[in-house]
């Protein structure tokens, strides 16, 4: 198999003119499958018959909930790609999902304690699961603001790869702190062995949540890329290909 | 949809949509900027050369 076109794809002016063509069909199907997914979650779906419509916020709070995670692990690998092999686009890709992640952490937070208060009669308990993701917020700020504290930028994205390699140890602890320790959230629905042999959901109800995190993850990635390119831009102003770019526009 | 849950259920989705959108424009503004902060740059230099 030919892999020179994924070689080429490590150098930033081949990767940006990737992300120009992919970033709009991303960012359109990502905001289709998100506005079906919320119209079936919000309008199709039967009422839960234990939580009755309050369940609907499923639909936004499990893609975000997950995505935070999956984006803390995504830095944490394209941290060690750019701590070993101080490849550009892994450092830029560091800093450039932080504010995502950060983003749907909170959407997470907040969603989770708005879920919370007519379930369990409060916003906020100091459980394992709703502590870890806050932790987890508290991570994303830090990669930012670790961002922000270095003038030199290659330095800034290493020190944000470490801190995003050391606290990835609190994705497994988020992800099974409802295993570990007795909490009021529920275990998981979706990402289990039984689930997956069972599904604990019905398929009227488990489809939108489907769509619903491809959407999520799709709207990631166009984000991610706008992002990276925004950094890029930056980084390399003065390169040649840059200034081709400003002059075509 | 039951009036309990209404409030609760529409400000998440309302707090996501918000987000989504930040998500989706923040990049896009902050591109706009760049770009005319690079062009800016790119002609200030031109003239400098042009008066060396």
């Amino acid at each position: 198999m030919n892999w020179t076109w994924f070689h080429r794809l490590g150098s930033p002016p081949s990767f940006f003119r990737f992300a120009e063509a992919l970033a709009p069909w991303l960012t359109a199907l990502s905001l289709l499958l998100i506005a079906v997914a919320c119209y079936a979650g919000l309008f199709v779906a039967p009422p839960d018959y234990q939580q009755g419509d309050a369940f609907r916020i499923i639909y936004v709070h499990v893609p975000t909930a997950a995505i935070s995670l999956s984006i803390y692990v995504l830095m944490a690998l394209v941290g060690a790609v750019a701590l070993i092999w101080r490849m550009k686009l892994a450092e830029v890709a560091v800093v450039a999902a932080a504010p995502i992640g950060a983003s749907f952490t909170a959407v997470a937070l907040v969603t989770g304690m708005l879920w919370g208060k007519p379930m369990w009669g409060a916003y906020w308990v100091w459980d394992a699961r709703l502590t870890s993701e806050l932790v987890l917020f508290f991570l994303y700020l830090g990669v930012i603001a670790l961002n922000s504290a270095f003038n030199d930028p290659r330095a800034a994205a290493r020190a944000c790869a470490w801190l995003a390699l050391v606290g990835v140890v609190n994705v497994p602890i988020v992800k099974y702190s409802v295993e570990w320790w007795n909490s009021l959230h529920q275990g998981a629905t979706l990402l289990s062995v039984e689930a997956i042999q069972k599904p604990k959901m019905s398929a009227d109800m488990l489809w939108p949540l489907l769509m619903s995190l491809a959407g999520f993850y799709l709207l990631f990635g166009a984000a991610l890329l706008r992002r990276m390119q925004n950094l890029l831009l930056e980084r390399e102003r003065r390169a040649r290909w840059v200034r081709d770019w400003l002059e075509a526009r | 949809m039951d009036p309990r849950y209404a409030v609760f259920i529409w400000s998440c989705y309302g707090l996501t949509a918000v987000v989504i959108a930040w998500n989706l424009l923040a990049p896009r503004r902050a591109r706009n900027e760049l770009r005319q902060r690079l062009s800016d740059r790119a002609d200030e230099d031109a003239e400098r050369s042009d008066e060396v």
